[in-house]
């Protein structure tokens, strides 16, 4: 018999998503520092923000990042909790378990700051060698440091983009920037179509838990959820025929037209010269160019 | 299995990207050519078809779900130009818009899921498939080889970039800049849950779901 956890389960993933998609729409109408910059160039200094973090190479400029973004999040009107709860989920918890083992000198050979045991012998197995001592290292302790606050860094980061910028004005501000039409009228066209679609598994799915006094077997089980994928898939081509004669009937015809309303202010110039020289300069400390 | 923002350096994701902008330029300018002013509305449900795949869980053994990631499911379906365009807007949504994947590594991750993942299922699938009637065994079987492959193929290029990583940059001092996992521990230990476990549940799910679509819905695979 199977059980219907798996019910429960994508009814949950949904609702999360729901949740997600609402507190980015909800935070970024709040009238904070960073709603208040023109897309266009929030999408480029947050770019280069991404490719600052990912060329740092010590913890301390990351960590500055990483506060960098609290402070704006603050000044974004962003709610702290589930702001700092996505970011630390994403960033240390998951990359420090990912990273762990690196601390070893099985993974990461090098100096050796702590001996945990001592085997009689090392031994070795084509390419995989077990040291005599199992010892965390100078070099482990460096790179798992060093991966983790770049990670919570660079989520610090994306997050605030997604909290700050409202789904529509992303896909508007790629348009900007040169970003193909096409391209981001399929992408805007299937943000929209992921909601309908998960409306679509959240009714399949309830009705089937309303109706469920006893699970099935697991094979019953499995063939209905598979039936379910297959059943959407046809819905979705009806979908997309109906949506594209609608389109037609309103007089698409496969040019795209859109109206652009981006004027950069005083603001806009102003942050992306922050950002810029901000950057640059700790990238510069960080390598000695600066004192 | 797909890789956050920090896990891969400049030189990996920068080469990834740029392999990839000709990839979806070529996709591109194929539909264009093939489904008009359709090509809209076609990639866009593709793609939302491609995006909520992961939300079915499906009961696995005991009490534990698994869930699809579709490629292959997607490419046999819609072909693996459009496949590779709509898996790539579900993953750039997921990195921009919900922090699932790093945005620096979209590159990455479209060449590994979107691109390789689609290319390689439809080509198994039409291989073992090619001239079998619709309603057929060799239909299924071919689908559910084609997502094993798929599958595993993604798993594996995203091992390799992650294992080179302690290779391509180190810092002065000797120690990993980004992931820091040597190939011959990213290689098997990816390899080993994906071919003994994920990939079988993704070829499971997809073969499940062609047997209805053959069953119920023949039309959509001529």
């Amino acid at each position: 018999m199977a059980k219907i956890g798996f019910l429960d389960k994508t009814l949950l993933a949904i609702a999360r998503l729901g949740e997600q998609a609402l507190f980015s729409e909800q935070s970024g109408l709040q009238q904070g520092l960073l709603q208040g910059i023109d897309v266009r160039v929030k999408l480029l200094t947050f770019a280069f923000l991404l490719i600052l973090i990912s060329i740092s190479r010590t913890p301390a400029v990351l960590w500055v990042f990483t506060v960098v973004g609290i402070v704006l999040a603050l000044l974004s009107r962003v709610p702290l909790g589930p702001f700092l709860q996505r970011v630390s989920l994403f960033g240390p918890v998951f990359t420090a378990l990912f990273a762990f083992p690196a601390l070893f000198n099985i993974i990461t050979p090098g100096d050796p700051v702590l001996t945990l045991f001592v085997l009689p012998s090392s031994y070795s197995w084509g390419p995989y060698v077990v040291p005599r001592d199992l010892t965390i290292t100078h070099q482990g302790i460096a790179a798992v440091i060093l991966i983790v606050s770049r990670v919570t860094a660079s989520v610090s980061i994306a997050v605030l983009l997604t909290v700050t910028t409202r789904w529509h004005d992303i896909f508007a501000g790629l348009r900007a920037l040169f970003v193909p039409r096409v391209f981001v009228m399929t992408l805007s066209m299937t943000y929209r179509y992921v909601f309908v679609f998960l409306r679509v598994i959240q009714d399949m799915y309830r009705a089937r838990k309303s109706r469920t006094i006893h699970a099935g077997t697991a094979s019953l089980e499995r063939s209905w959820v598979a039936s379910r994928i297959g059943f959407l898939f046809k819905r979705s081509t009806d979908m997309s025929s109906s949506i594209y004669l609608a389109m037609v009937s309103r007089g698409y015809h496969g040019e795209i037209i859109t109206v652009n309303r981006f004027r950069l202010s005083a603001a806009d110039v102003l942050w992306t010269l922050g950002v810029v020289v901000a950057g640059c300069a700790g990238i510069a400390w960080e390598r000695g160019v600066l004192p | 299995m797909h890789i956050p923002d920090g896990y891969l350096g400049p030189r990996t994701y920068g080469t990834l990207f740029a392999v990839m902008v000709p990839v979806w330029a070529a996709a591109s300018w194929k539909l264009n050519r093939t489904l008009k002013a359709r090509q809209v509305p076609y990639l866009a449900i593709g793609a939302a078809f491609s995006f909520v795949i992961m939300m079915f869980n499906i009961p696995v053994v005991g009490g534990t779900t698994g869930h699809a990631a579709g490629a292959a499911l997607v490419a046999i379906l819609i072909g693996p130009w459009a496949a590779t365009i709509s898996v790539s807007v579900a993953l750039i949504i997921q990195a921009l818009l919900f922090g699932d994947g790093g945005i620096t590594a979209i590159g990455a991750n479209c060449f590994n899921i979107a691109a390789a993942g689609s290319f390689s299922g439809y080509l198994v699938y039409r291989a073992l498939a090619v001239g079998s009637a619709v309603p057929s065994r060799r239909g299924w079987i071919a689908a559910g080889a084609a997502a094993y492959v798929s599958l595993n193929l993604s798993a594996l290029l995203t091992a390799v970039q992650l294992g080179l990583q302690p290779v391509l940059e180190v810092s002065s001092e000797g120690h990993p800049l980004y992931a820091p996992f040597p190939l011959k521990v990213t290689v098997p230990v990816m390899m080993l849950e994906h071919l003994l476990l994920f990939g079988i549940v993704e070829a499971f799910i997809t073969v499940m779901v062609i047997r209805y679509i053959q069953k119920n819905e023949p039309e959509l695979l001529e």
